[in-house]
């Protein structure tokens, strides 16, 4: 890293995270001022605007430019989607015990004013409105959590950056107003097209003004500047920022900047997390290999501008309600880039930009974006040694993803062959054709699985609120053998799935109405071509995941009580029910809280007793929600369905904080087992013990991705011997098992334990938290302890 | 008899491998690092500050062996074999039965598990002990069926046996990793026999078979502890690696290769739980530099020496 790099990730990483209110200023007014206007045109409009008049800035020394707030690290505030929390907790969001932001009293005074209009306005006023009392309370009851859908909308997707970069912002412009000019405005349907191009022209009028004001900024920073080299610089940010305005870029500078600025443009218009940067080394190759080939660019040069780049993508913060930021901890934002994998053709796609995105990402080891490479049986061993010497540096990154699961697994969803070649990672370890694909590949609602298995053991009696969603077909206590509790089990099981599914419903209708995104949907296929935004069902492909937790704590659940109450008759099942309604209070509790931990099989040791047990009372669930389409289904896009997802990102630790004792051994409101990993601490049975059990899913089918993460000591890749033994077991894992992710955190406990105790030590300590890295010090206390408590694996 | 399976063990051979214990060994060195490896019995390990001092224990055996300890805890009389259900009911993992009876057929079946780990890492079985050959019927019964089934095998032994064992092996295609921790017949006696076996192993019987297998050309890495006391001193060492390197072998042979393990005392908790004394004082460490220098020595008589498995 030189020292301009230094300087500046510095800076953002010293900067104070803040609220800023310019974006909330401009949309409250916009949408004041314009109630006449059809949704859509309000929501680009105001986009439009706040492009136009927002703050800008360009820090001493930067070469990549855009910013979604007035400073670094500050927040923009999103009232359109829920102004609730805000209210409730405005006051005291600048003493949070995590992710906090300062705020002035005048800032905050001013925010309860903006949002004070738009109180039963918001998203989540409207989708609360959908729903039934039924479904009210379920997501209340925190069996079923979406609130984040609310709060922060949509995101996770990638917008077709490649295509952009062919047709420059002009290009679409123009493409969008040959398209509008073809409608006959007598047709209600093209009426509404109609509307939606005004829109598209809008978002994008605004994007390239706002491209403008920054070369603008640049060149008068040059004029006075008294720094000759700086001064040239700008001139050159100038030159770059002039030549993509409209037309497509031309260099690889051109196109990188570009890239930014289309992403930043997209945090701005919506609140949602994951949106991701799709294939970076793909689209970005040509400009690469020409300015190398002419010599205008050498690999340092590259580098250092990608490296400018993955410093804009940190500096993004957005604000969250604090039960969502427990969800995903750290404040992460999910920026995926994705190298590696095979071609649309089916060769291996790596190529020097891919080895420059990894290098300049180990370098900086920032928490964004985050890296995925893409495994593939022909990858180099060359290529995969480079990514364990990243690895090796500690921060988490990259994690794989496996195409030899991936590709067939989207064969069979009916994603044609060269578009599944192109898929990328979404967020952290979901999937989808960049540019093609609708919104929350992974990311709907929550479903919590032990509450779901505590209801299966008490006649479907929620014990945590006494209510009875969905009765019974008997409890523990009558249950005459295992069979019939598994089938309690998928009784229950199959009512939360819909139950989940309306509730997903109601948002997505919600959202559709209130926050359509039209800066996004133009930038993806074929929005434009059918003149309807994503979530009227634009993309061409649409399928959506929930995500479930608590994976291992149910399948250890299962085996404990199948092997204690049913076989061994050791246990009675009023005992047991007991015992996790009070937590294994008194006499003999703790004791049989020991048993249920250490004398039952436990996932993630390669045993069949228990693993067939969770492919089975899993695999439940994975059929469940085959059966059910979004709302975008029968309107276009192929595909419209469910499938499963494992990315709980840190939700284990506050869904454990609304379950009861589980007959895992696991104490009540602790946390759950994270992603589809074990639960912490019982995989005893070293690493490819781990991969085993969890090859035993049906990977191909959860396509909302099949989470591991596995924490290495820094010995345990000390050497290139045992390097290339973990390179031998990635192989194992993906090409035979058929894995679909892995990722590493390389700390020893002993620094994680240090760190907890002397945060200003580890300022910039980064860990794997599922699916994304993070800093340590941004995490709460209790999700600190839960990486420390992980199994460490030693090779 | 065996007391564990270990599976992607990375120190025992190359690529990753599964290892397999076998309980029972003629030697009884005092830096052994699987004390519970020794005995070719069942033996309990009893960690205290695991205890619950639950009495499930105590019931499973029946009153045989074992009995409440009214300060807490439990008394084991160690002259009583364990049932295996005794370590089965300990539900806070305080008590665990090290041995026992397993099958061929039982042993492949776990070994096999790890099928793809050892064919994408050049890894397969490592059997290991205690010391295999002193269970040689069993021993290379299983290392047959292994071979059988397509795996990769290698041997850790202390060649403390009869020489037709080590033929009997020889004749597989066998990875030997073989200790060599003295040429020094007295101090090998004194430093590595049981006290219950009367006039200690021979240092000539490795060492013989050393010079056997490489005779044989045999696939061969030399493991040398290097012990506080016993062989850290400048003549023993000497000794062993010019024994080492003057073992016989083909003219365009890969140098000799040869492991220096340093003294560790990550077992000493071990010693404890079988209600054994510990021999050496805490945090006794072999100078760093010191095994530098052995290595250079090594190197100079043209050894490929490993610090470390």
């Amino acid at each position: 890293m030189n020292s301009r790099l230094e300087r500046l990730k510095d800076e953002i990483l010293s900067a104070e995270p803040r609220l800023c209110l310019e974006r909330a200023r401009v949309y409250t007014r916009v949408y004041r001022e314009n109630e006449q206007l059809p949704g859509v045109r309000k929501r680009a409009l105001a986009l439009r605007r706040t492009l136009e008049e927002t703050g800008i800035y360009i820090g001493v020394g930067e070469l990549v430019v855009g910013n979604t707030a007035s400073r670094a690290r500050s927040a923009a505030i999103f009232p359109e989607y829920a102004v609730r929390w805000i209210f409730s907790e405005i006051d005291g969001i600048d003493r949070r015990p995590a992710e906090s932001y300062g705020a002035t009293e005048e800032m905050k005074a001013e925010i309860k004013e903006l949002c004070a209009w738009w109180k039963g306005r918001t998203l989540q006023d409207r989708a609360e409105a959908n729903f039934s009392p039924t479904l009210a309370a379920i997501n209340a009851s925190g069996i079923v959590h979406a609130e984040g859908n609310m709060t922060a909308g949509d995101g996770h997707i990638a917008a077709n950056v490649g295509r952009v970069l062919e047709l420059g912002i002009g290009g679409y412009a123009a493409y969008v107003r040959r398209m509008d000019d073809a409608l006959d405005l007598v047709a209600y349907d093209d009426l509404k097209k109609h509307q939606l191009y005004l829109a598209m022209q809008d978002s994008l009028a605004g994007l390239s003004a706002w491209i403008r004001r920054y070369e603008a900024l640049a060149r008068s920073q040059a004029a006075a500047s008294s720094d000759a080299a700086r001064a040239a610089e700008l001139r050159e940010i100038a030159a770059t920022c002039a030549a993509v305005a409209e037309d497509a870029p031309t260099s690889f500078r051109q196109a990188l900047q570009l890239t930014c600025f289309v992403q930043l443009a997209l945090q701005i218009e919506s609140n949602g997390h994951s949106v991701s940067l799709g294939r970076l080394d793909q689209y970005l190759h040509p400009f690469y290999a020409q300015d190398a080939r002419s010599g205008a660019m050498t690999p340092e040069q590259a580098k250092e501008l990608l490296s400018c780049f993955w410093l804009k993508l940190l500096a993004v913060k957005k604000v969250r309600s604090w039960s969502h930021t427990r969800f995903s901890a750290g404040g992460p934002l999910y920026q995926n880039v994705t190298i590696g994998g095979v071609t649309r053709g089916g060769a291996d796609a790596v190529n020097e930009l891919s080895y420059l995105i990894l290098e300049s990402v180990g370098d900086m080891k920032l928490t964004q974006p985050n890296l995925t490479v893409r495994y593939h049986r022909g990858m180099s061993a060359d290529f995969l040694k480079a990514a364990i010497e990243v690895i090796k540096r500690g921060f988490g990154m990259p994690a794989f993803n496996n195409d030899e699961v991936v590709i067939p697994g989207m064969l069979k969803l009916g994603v044609s062959l060269e578009d599944a070649r192109d898929y990328s990672a979404i967020g952290c370890i979901e999937v989808a054709v960049p540019g093609k694909w609708g919104y929350r590949t992974t990311g709907m609602s929550f479903l919590n699985l032990m509450r779901v298995f505590l209801a299966t053991l008490n006649d479907g009696l929620d014990t945590k609120t006494g209510k009875t969603f969905h009765g019974g077909t008997g409890s523990l206590e009558t249950f005459a053998n295992f069979d019939q509790l598994m089938a309690a089990w998928k009784d229950q099981l199959a009512y939360y799935a819909k139950t989940s599914v309306g509730i997903d419903t109601a948002i997505d209708a919600a959202l559709e109405e209130l926050v359509p995104d039209i800066l996004c949907s133009t930038f993806t296929d074929d929005c434009v071509a059918r003149g309807k935004h994503i979530k009227e069902g634009g993309a061409v492909y649409d399928y959506v995941s929930g995500l479930q937790v608590g994976i291992a704590n149910l399948g250890n659940s299962l085996a404990a009580v199948k092997k204690f109450v049913f076989e061994d008759r050791s246990i009675a099942p009023r005992q047991l029910l007991d015992a996790l309604e009070s937590d294994f209070a008194g006499p003999g509790g703790e004791l049989l809280r020991l048993r249920l931990l250490n004398q039952a099989p436990k996932y993630g040791n390669d045993d069949d007793y228990v693993d067939s047990l969770v492919v089975e009372a899993y695999g439940a669930y994975v059929g469940e929600m085959a059966k059910y389409r979004n709302t975008r289904y029968g309107r276009g896009p192929i595909g419209c369905g469910y499938y499963p997802g494992t990315s709980s990102i840190s939700a284990n630790v506050p869904s454990g904080s609304v379950v009861p004792a589980t007959p895992d051994g696991r104490r009540a409101w602790t946390p759950l087992a994270e992603g589809c990993s074990p639960t912490q601490g019982t995989d005893t049975r070293g690493p490819t013990a781990v991969f085993k059990s969890i090859a035993k899913l049906p990977t191909m089918d959860i396509f909302g991705g099949v989470l591991l993460n596995q924490k290495l000591s820094p010995q345990a890749l000390a050497s290139d011997g045992q390097r290339d033994r973990l390179v031998a077991l990635l192989r194992a894992f993906f090409d035979d098992l058929k894995g679909w992710h892995v990722q590493y955190n390389i700390v020893s406990r002993e620094t994680l334990i240090d760190a907890k105790r002397h945060p200003a030590k580890h300022r910039d300590l980064v860990v794997r938290v599922a699916g994304y890295s993070a800093y340590f010090n941004d995490l709460a206390a209790e999700t600190q302890d839960d990486i420390i408590a992980r199994t460490e694996q030693e090779l | 008899m065996i007391f564990d399976i270990q599976r992607f063990s990375t120190h025992d051979g190359p690529g990753i491998r599964t290892v397999v214990f076998f309980k029972g060994c003629p030697l009884s060195c005092a830096w052994c690092e699987n004390p519970e490896s020794q005995s070719f019995r069942p033996e309990l390990l009893y960690t205290r500050v695991r205890c619950v001092s639950c009495g499930s224990c105590v019931a499973a055996a029946g009153g045989e062996g074992l009995r409440a300890d009214p300060a807490g805890g439990i008394q084991i009389d160690r002259s009583v074999e364990p049932r295996p259900e005794v370590g089965a009911a300990c539900p806070a993992l305080a008590l665990r039965v090290a041995g026992r009876d397993m099958g061929v057929a039982e042993i492949l079946d776990e070994v096999l598990k790890d099928a793809s780990f050892f064919a994408a890492s050049g890894g397969g079985l490592t059997i290991s002990g205690g010391e295999p050959l002193a269970q040689a019927d069993f021993a290379l019964e299983l290392l047959e069926a292994a071979l059988a089934a397509g795996v990769d095998i290698a041997i850790e032994t202390c060649l403390a046996v009869p020489r037709a064992s080590v033929e009997r092996a020889a004749a597989l295609p066998l990875r030997w990793l073989a200790d060599l921790k003295h040429t020094d017949a007295a101090a090998f006696r004194a430093a590595t026999s049981r006290a219950d076996a009367a006039g200690g192993v021979d240092a000539c019987l490795p060492l013989g078979n050393l010079e056997y297998l490489a005779g044989r050309g045999a696939d061969l890495t030399l493991r040398v502890p290097v012990i506080p006391g016993f062989n850290d001193d400048e003549a023993s060492m000497r000794g062993i690696l010019e024994f080492a390197a003057g073992l016989p072998r083909a003219a365009d042979a890969k140098p000799r290769r040869l492991d220096l393990l340093p003294y560790h005392d990550l077992a000493a908790g071990k010693y404890a739980g079988l209600g054994r004394a510990y021999a050496f004082p805490p945090g006794l460490r072999v100078d760093s530099a010191r095994i530098a220098r052995f290595a250079e020595l090594g190197i100079a008589l043209g050894l490929d020496i490993t610090i470390g498995g």
